[in-house]
């Protein structure tokens, strides 16, 4: 099998490593940098429990190849939480609001909020649905979490 | 009553903080070593006749530790049922397709493999001939004797 030399920034760190050509990039996070908080869901690009930002953009790490992040910054949901353990303005909103239950799609809603904020600092909630709408959660139901976003761009909190 | 630490209050969920960080621990994130990966063969068709199924060569593939079918599967499994509920014409149930399958993505077939990768090139290496049959899309379909 194929393989080729990947160099990439993750959540700020220098990565250099080789991998199969066909590998995702979710899998490469996942298994080869141990990152398991970008999670698979459906794995062909319907969930958006995988979702990681890549040069900033919310992409889906299991639609792409790891090699075609060569060179690029890519942000985890690691990267965007608290090293000590606080949570960050997003997060505490999504607490706040009961935007999540079991947690396995909240990495990916969380990352998705992210790069909406960033573009969007007021947003309406016409705006808000249309931002989430590419991220299922089939617990908590959408309220919870159209509110804590709602509530993180009311706290003024792009980042 | 009185207030207690559950009641007339909102309670924080303990268990947020880490699920929101990406630090929970789901079964995909455990490492185990050695651990093999599971892929299916499934059926592509509503419902349909297994006219032929020949694993040889996905057994034979890289990294492949093994391959599993009705024949193999089905004579080790009970039939499930649901209890409680009083005997009833429901078809028998398979662990794997036998014969027949019944719904798009009714499973086939089991490649156990080094890892998903693996699994599924041999997946793909599975020769399979399902005769495409009626679907039986209803009560009223699944009550005539030919169904």
């Amino acid at each position: 099998m194929r393989e080729v030399a990947l160099r990439l920034m993750v959540n700020g760190e220098r990565i250099a490593r080789t991998v199969e050509a066909r590998r995702t990039l979710a899998d490469f996070l996942r298994d080869d940098l141990s990152l398991t908080g970008t999670h698979l869901g459906c794995e062909h690009g319907v969930c958006g429990a995988c979702t990681v930002l890549l040069n900033g953009d919310a992409v889906r790490s299991c639609l792409m190849f790891a090699a075609q992040a060569d060179g690029a910054e890519v942000t985890t949901i690691e990267g965007l939480s608290e090293p000590a353990g606080g949570l960050t303005p997003i997060q505490a909103a999504f607490q706040a609001e009961h935007g999540l239950q079991c947690g396995y799609c909240t990495p990916g809603f969380v990352v998705s909020a992210h790069a909406f904020l960033a573009e969007h600092p007021n947003p309406s909630d016409e705006e808000i649905r249309e931002a989430m709408s590419g991220n299922l959660c089939r617990c908590t139901g959408y309220q919870g979490i159209i509110a804590a976003v709602k509530r993180a761009a009311n706290n003024g909190s792009s980042s | 009553m009185t207030a207690g630490r559950f009641m007339g209050q909102a309670v924080a969920r303990s268990e947020d903080p880490r699920l929101l960080a990406g630090r929970g621990r789901y079964i995909a994130d455990v490492v185990v070593p050695s651990t093999s990966d599971a892929a299916f063969l499934r059926s592509e068709v509503a419902r349909g006749r297994i006219v032929s199924l020949d694993v040889e060569a996905a057994r034979s593939a890289p990294g492949v530790r093994a391959v599993y079918t009705a024949a193999d599967l089905n004579p080790l499994v009970h039939e499930t049922a649901v209890a409680g509920l009083p005997e009833g014409p429901f078809p028998p149930k398979y662990c794997l397709a036998e014969n027949d399958v019944r719904f798009v993505g009714d499973p086939i077939a089991i490649v156990i493999a080094e890892n998903r990768y693996l699994a599924e090139d041999a997946v793909e290496l599975i020769d399979i001939d399902i005769e495409p049959q009626e679907p039986v899309l209803d009560v009223d379909a699944a009550r005539m004797a030919m169904a």
